[in-house]
């Protein structure tokens, strides 16, 4: 019997490398069938946070749908809970699922890049245009007609529309969302002897004095009446409360109308104002960090999407024993209160083998069975009645307070902020550079968009020159 | 008789092939990567130059198209500043603190492994507990450092919130990580030889005269060596712009390669992309070989003199 060589050990070494490169170079191979799935999903390490996890189909099913589903914890449970449910309805398909941790549309791209990506893809509503205009991902109106009008009539209001469809076609199917409030904290109300909750269908005018009245030093404690946030997507409907749109239209815009003094006039006031000249509300310098925060009971009221209510109450709350809240719609302008509603929900790969399959699913996630298990997960479900009636009174009594139909009331006129394959350029490096400058009180809101206007308007000629060629 | 000679060399002839083999196959693991991952997308990268590709359907060509962006993208300057800024104020500081605490660690004190590892420690930190770290220090109101000032009666300013000095904050937190570079210092330290010391010391010369003459001569190939991977891995500054100011305010820290990773995977704009980051291969490589030209001037190799 021969002995093992220094020489041979290392052509053993060679070879296997050798194999591993070809291995790693060979087609991608499609999902793992039934049965093998099992072996081929790890569990993740309870010591390190995995970047993908997954669950694996059932054994024996006729067909595997692949789904991915977004990163927090909750939505892996929310998702299994599904799986299950639609495992015990039906035997012929199963639900494989698969979670991305961070850096969640790369992931996606390079997915499709290498042709693995789902056949069922979570994204926002916002965001899976760029996808549908590349045809990757297929819109699914043959089983939409062929299932109404029974399906879906109440998740695909005017109000999604803007979200989940594109030139006629609907691409995405809502299975939970997030229409955005006023979260009002009890403290700071108290200490500054207001009435609490506020009045629902309050004013811009009435809350700009209560946001005054809120700020100062009560009780020892130095307070703030509202914690401004400079981001564009929150600010879009604030832009609007009074008619004022600062695109020419909110779906593939093709004009910038930032610098219109109508729209100048409301970024200055919630981005500027009440941080510069109201004094009405922290810095972000100050709010770094976590501090001088509605959590820690010095600011008095926050817009804020439900995903925001367990920071107030409840085991995850940031401060211990929680912060007494109770929410409030955006106030009115003379177009209304209007908020962001945002949709999140299910895109179809173009290249999925089973598209029936898939709706199916889509089916199940967006009926009542797949909408509780959202609700029971913390999501906010996918229509406005279903938020009333099914998610309303499970968060009032998680996170202790009574004025839940404020998000179902937003979820009906809720907006977004634009949609467009330019937005993230348009935001990264023009719009938000103009907004830091505002918050900051270095320029004024008309100063800053008159030049930054240019740069948007310049951004989104050169998108379209690049996509119609 | 001459069959000897003949079968020596074909002995040698083996061994040496076989020798060849070897040290082929112990360099094969880096090699193959190097192919894979390193060289194959270099090499498909200049393909790139003139494709248009959203890495999610199949590229296109573009001609000149992404050479055209490039002379009009009104970021690119902006971007070349900031990390222009960064490098040549930043990798000056990063060696002087470096050094300095190799100086201060070339000693012999009680507890010097202790001291050397707690200053090496920042920089196997993770980069996001470093940002996270970094944001509390330079907090306006409650950060360390900004508690530090106060004690002078100098009231802090907002770090990473001013434009004018979000990218000092920057500068200042990358000193966090000099480990390697204080490490490398202080083996180029140990390495002078202590009899140039007693000579010089026998001839009159004091610390300071030494110190000069003798152990910065000895030591030019390390601050060189440092100085160029400093200014190749600060061209290349990333991880803190993304994660602590994304680039603001006002695009004050939107440095080259952030730039350059939002136009492929958030602009879909992979051949551009690909420009972008051979623009910056060629002015990094113009610096090294700038570094490298005027090396001679002041860099002290012993082996090439004797």
């Amino acid at each position: 019997m021969s002995h093992l060589t220094r020489r041979r050990m290392l052509l053993g070494f060679g070879a296997m490398a050798g194999a591993g490169v070809l291995a790693a170079c060979a087609a991608a191979t499609p999902a793992p069938a039934a049965g093998g799935a099992e072996e081929e999903a790890p569990a993740p390490a309870a010591t390190e946070v995995p970047e993908i996890v997954g669950r694996p189909a059932p054994a024996g099913v006729a067909k595997t749908i692949k789904l991915s589903v977004w990163g927090d914890i909750t939505d892996m449970q929310i998702y299994s809970g599904i799986a299950d449910d639609f495992h015990k309805e039906q035997d012929e398909i199963g639900v494989e699922l698969e979670q991305w941790i961070g850096s969640y549309y790369e992931k996606m791209q390079t997915q499709i890049a290498g042709g693995v990506e789902p056949d069922l893809i979570y994204v926002q509503g916002w965001r899976w245009q760029p996808f549908a205009e590349r045809n990757v991902i297929r819109s699914f109106n043959e089983f939409i007609d062929a299932d109404l009008p029974d399906y879906m009539t109440d998740v695909w209001s005017d109000a999604a529309r803007p979200q989940t469809d594109m030139d006629g076609k609907t691409y995405m199917a809502v299975s939970d969302g997030g229409a955005m409030v006023m979260v009002c904290a009890r403290e700071p109300f108290e200490r500054a002897g207001l009435d609490f909750p506020p009045d629902p269908n309050w004013t811009i005018e009435e809350f700009t004095e209560t946001v005054q009245a809120l700020t100062g030093t009560f009780d020892g404690v130095e307070q703030w009446g509202f914690q401004a946030q400079g981001g564009y997507e929150r600010l879009a409907p604030f832009i609007r409360l009074n008619g004022a749109l600062e695109w020419d239209q909110i779906v593939n815009p093709r004009k910038a109308n930032f610098d219109d003094p109508a729209v100048t006039k409301e970024i200055q006031l919630w981005v500027g104002d009440f941080v510069n000249e109201y004094k009405a509300s922290p810095t972000p310098a100050m709010m770094q960090g976590g501090a001088n925060t509605i959590q820690t009971g010095n600011v008095a009221i926050i817009y804020e999407g439900p995903w925001f209510l367990a920071r107030m109450w409840g085991p995850s709350a940031a401060r211990e024993g929680g912060t007494p809240f109770e929410v409030a719609p955006v106030p009115r302008g003379s177009a209304g209160s209007i908020c962001n509603g945002f949709r999140h929900g299910h895109a179809m790969s173009a290249r999925t083998p089973e598209p029936a399959a898939c709706w199916e699913l889509l089916k199940f996630i967006g009926s009542d069975v797949g909408q509780r298990h959202v609700s029971l997960g913390g999501r906010q479900p996918n229509s406005g009645r279903r938020i009333e009636e099914m998610w309303g009174p499970i968060v009032e009594e998680s996170y202790n307070f009574t004025t839940s139909s404020a998000f179902a009331s937003g979820w009906d006129t809720g907006t977004v902020h634009v949609i467009s394959g330019a937005e993230l350029q348009m935001n990264n490096e023009a719009i938000g550079p103009a907004l830091d400058s505002v918050i900051n009180g270095r320029r004024t809101a008309e100063e800053a968009f008159a030049e930054a206007n240019l740069d948007i308007q310049a951004m989104l000629d050169d998108y379209w020159s690049e996509l119609e060629g | 008789m001459a069959a000897a000679p003949v079968s020596s060399t074909r002995r040698r002839k083996r061994f040496a092939n076989r020798e060849a083999v070897a040290g082929w196959l112990f360099a094969s693991p880096w090699l193959i990567g190097f192919v894979a991952f390193t060289m194959g997308p270099m090499i498909y990268s200049i393909l790139l130059l003139f494709l248009k590709w959203d890495l999610i359907t199949p590229p296109e060509w573009g001609g000149l198209a992404n050479f055209t962006r490039l002379v009009g993208d009104r970021r690119v300057p902006i971007a070349l500043y900031n990390t222009a800024y960064y490098t040549f104020i930043g990798v000056p500081v990063q060696l002087a603190v470096a050094f300095l605490l190799a100086l201060a660690l070339n000693v012999q004190i009680r507890g010097l492994a202790l001291y050397r590892t707690i200053y090496y420690l920042p920089s196997i930190t993770p980069a996001v507990a470093s940002a996270v770290i970094w944001l509390q220090i330079l907090h306006t109101d409650y950060g360390t450092l900004n508690e530090f000032l106060r004690n002078f009666g100098i009231a802090g300013p907002n770090w990473l919130y001013e434009p004018a000095l979000a990218k000092p904050a920057l500068i200042m937190m990358s000193v966090w990580g000099i480990g390697p570079q204080m490490i490398i210092f202080l083996a180029g330290l140990q390495g002078v030889p202590a009899v140039l010391k007693e000579a010089a010391t026998i001839d009159g010369a004091g610390e300071w005269s030494q110190f000069r003459h003798i152990t910065i001569p000895i030591i030019t190939p390390i601050i060189f060596f440092n100085l160029v991977v400093g200014i190749i891995g600060s061209f290349q500054v990333f991880t803190a712009a993304y994660i602590m100011t994304g680039g603001g305010p006002e695009n004050s820290t939107l440095f080259y390669v952030l730039y350059l990773w939002r136009n492929g995977f958030e602009y879909f704009r992979m051949g551009y992309a690909a420009l972008l980051a051979w623009v910056l291969f060629f002015i990094i490589s113009f610096f090294t070989v700038i570094q490298f030209g005027l090396a001679g001037r002041w860099v002290y190799y012993e082996a090439l003199r004797s």
